[in-house]
C-alpha cells in the first residue's frame, strides 16, 4: 500500500517534468509558422514596431524607437524619482533621454 | 541498495505531509510562474523584433530640425535613389489618429503597395490598391474594437482640405501576425497622405544599399541632404542604421535581464522565508519525525538523504507545473491578465497573438532555483534537528 502510494507520487511527479521538458523543447523547434507570419509582415511594412507598445498612444518610443528619437510621453513625477513614465511598467527600452535629463541635472 | 531504500522514504515523507507538501509547491508556483512568463514574452519579443530589423530597411532617413525627428519633403525618395551604392528609396508615413466614439489609437502606416507579397495569406482578404481610394487593411485588435469585418465602410474619420471620403475595409490582419499588428491601419501612401493632410511629406525613407555601404551612404546623406526654406529655416537628415537598431536591442535586453533579475531577487527572498514556513519550523511534528528516526538509529547523513530527496521532488513537481501553467497561461489563453503587465497597450484581453517563447535556460535556471528554494527551507532545520538529541528534541516538541 505504501510502496504503491510512493510510486503513484514519483510517476505523477516525473510525468509532469516530462511533459514540461515536451512544452519546452515544443517551444524551440515548433514555433516556425509565427515566425514565418511575422517575417512577411515586416517585409510588407518594411520594418515597424521593435518594443512592447501596440500603438503610439502611450509612448511611440515604447512602439518602436525608429519612429521617435525620444520618450515623447508625459512623465509624472514620483518620491525618489525624478521623473517617471507609468507606461514602462515593464517596459523593456532604458529610455534614451534618461541619461541626457540626468546629465543636466 | 541501502541508500535508494532511504532516497525512498524522501518519497514517503512528501505522502506522510501533503498540505506541506502542496504549500510548498504553491509557493514555488507562485514565484516562478510570473518569472516564467514574463521571460517567455520578453524571448517572444525580442525574436519578433529581431525579424523587425531583419526585414526592414538597411538606412531609416527622416527629418531632424531642433534635436527631433520631423517629416521629411517627398523629393528626399528621388535624391537618395540618386545616390551611388543605394538600391531603393522607398518614401513612408507613419503616424497617429484617434478614430470612433472611443477614440481608437490608431497606427496608420502608408507605403507604395509594389512591394506588397503577391499573396494576402497575411490578411483576412485582399491587400489595398496603390491608388487613393482609401483602402485600409487594419490590425485585428483595431477591426474588434470599432466592430468591422472585411468590406466594412468607415465614415470619414479626418479632416482634408479637398473633402473627406468614405474609407472601406478591405483586409484583416491575420492573428497570427505581430502585435505590432494590432491598432494599424495600413494602407497606400497616397492614402495615409490624404489622411493627415499631408500631401507632400514622408515620415521617413526607407533605403536600402549595397552590402557595407551603409555608413559611407549614412555620412553621405548628412553631407549632401539639406533644405533650407524661405524663411530661411533649415532641414537636416537624421540617418538610422541596421546596426544601431542591433545595437540598441542588445541593451534592451541587457536592461531587461537587470529589471528581471531584480524582481526575481525579491520574489525569491519571500519564497525561501515561506518555504522555511510551511516545511520546517511551521511544523513540531517534523522535528519529531527526525528524532525518531535518530533515535532508532538513523545517521545524520541519511536524514539528510531523505530530506534532500523530498525537497528535490518538491522542487522538480513545482517547476514542472509551473512551466505547464505558464505554457497553458500564455498560449492556451493567451496571456489573459499577464500580458498586460509586459505590453502594456494591449488590455487584459489581448486581441493579436502575444509573442512568447518558453526559452530552456530560464526553465532550468527556475528549476535549480526551485530546488534551492525549497531545499535551503528544510535542510538546514533538518540538519539543526538531528544534530540534537532526540531526547531533547522529543521533549520540547511536546
Amino acid at each position: 500500500m505504501r510502496t504503491s502510494k510512493d510510486n503513484l507520487i514519483l510517476a505523477t511527479v516525473l510525468f509532469a517534468a516530462v511533459a514540461a521538458t515536451v512544452v519546452v523543447a515544443t517551444e524551440q523547434f515548433g514555433a516556425a509558422d509565427p515566425q514565418a507570419a511575422g517575417r512577411r509582415f515586416q517585409s510588407a511594412v518594411g520594418g515597424l514596431g521593435m518594443g512592447p507598445h501596440a500603438d503610439l498612444s502611450h509612448c511611440a518610443w515604447q512602439f518602436d524607437p525608429r519612429v521617435t528619437d525620444d520618450d515623447d510621453a508625459g512623465l509624472e513625477a514620483l518620491p525618489g524619482i525624478h521623473d517617471y513614465n507609468p507606461w514602462h511598467s515593464m517596459a523593456l527600452f532604458p529610455v534614451p533621454s534618461e541619461t541626457s535629463r540626468h546629465g543636466l541635472d | 541498495m541501502a541508500w535508494i531504500e532511504i532516497a525512498r522514504t524522501g518519497v514517503t515523507s512528501v505522502r506522510l505531509h501533503p498540505w506541506r507538501s502542496i504549500a510548498t509547491v504553491l509557493c514555488v508556483v507562485a514565484v516562478l510562474v510570473p518569472y516564467l512568463a514574463g521571460l517567455a514574452i520578453c524571448g517572444g519579443l525580442a525574436d519578433e523584433a529581431a525579424q523587425s530589423i531583419d526585414a526592414g530597411a538597411d538606412l531609416y532617413v527622416t527629418g531632424r530640425q531642433f534635436g527631433r525627428s520631423v517629416p521629411l519633403p517627398l523629393d528626399a525618395a528621388d535624391k537618395i535613389a540618386a545616390l551611388p551604392g543605394v538600391t531603393s528609396a522607398v518614401p513612408r508615413i507613419v503616424g497617429r489618429l484617434a478614430i470612433g466614439e472611443e477614440r481608437h489609437s490608431v497606427v496608420v502606416l502608408g507605403m507604395p503597395p509594389d512591394k506588397l507579397p503577391e499573396s494576402a495569406s497575411l490578411v483576412d482578404g485582399r491587400w489595398f490598391t496603390a491608388d487613393d481610394s482609401n483602402e485600409l487593411v487594419v490590425g485585428s485588435a483595431l477591426a474588434a474594437g470599432l466592430k468591422v469585418k472585411v468590406d466594412a465602410l468607415l465614415p470619414p474619420f479626418y479632416q482634408n482640405r479637398q473633402g473627406e471620403r468614405i474609407s472601406k475595409v478591405v483586409g484583416i490582419f491575420s492573428h497570427d501576425a505581430p502585435l505590432w499588428q494590432a491598432n494599424l491601419m495600413f494602407t497606400s501612401f497616397k492614402t495615409a497622405a490624404r489622411l493627415f493632410d499631408q500631401p507632400a511629406l514622408a515620415t521617413d525613407i526607407l533605403v536600402r544599399c549595397r552590402t557595407g555601404s551603409e555608413e559611407e551612404l549614412a555620412a553621405a546623406f548628412h553631407r549632401q541632404l539639406h533644405w533650407t526654406g524661405p524663411d530661411g529655416s533649415r532641414l537636416d537628415v537624421r540617418v538610422t542604421s541596421r546596426q544601431e537598431l542591433e545595437a540598441l536591442w542588445a541593451a534592451a535586453a541587457a536592461h531587461r535581464d537587470g529589471v528581471f533579475q531584480l524582481h526575481w531577487m525579491l520574489a525569491l527572498s519571500v519564497a525561501v522565508l515561506a518555504v522555511l514556513v510551511t516545511s520546517a519550523y511551521g511544523t513540531s511534528q517534523r522535528r519529531s519525525e527526525v528524532a525518531v528516526l535518530k533515535a532508532i538509529g538513523w545517521r545524520t547523513d541519511e536524514v539528510l538523504v531523505r530530506s534532500g530527496v523530498e525537497g528535490l521532488l518538491l522542487g522538480l513537481a513545482g517547476a514542472a507545473v509551473s512551466v505547464l501553467i505558464a505554457w497553458v497561461w500564455l498560449r492556451g489563453m493567451n496571456g489573459y491578465g499577464i500580458a498586460d503587465l509586459f505590453l502594456p497597450t494591449l488590455g487584459l484581453q489581448p486581441q493579436v497573438r502575444i509573442p512568447c517563447r518558453l526559452l530552456p535556460v530560464p526553465v532550468l535556471i527556475g528549476a535549480l532555483l526551485s530546488w534551492i528554494v525549497v531545499t535551503s527551507g528544510s535542510l538546514y532545520a533538518t540538519w539543526r534537528t538531528a544534530m540534537t538529541p532526540p531526547a531533547h528534541v522529543l521533549r520540547s516538541s511536546g
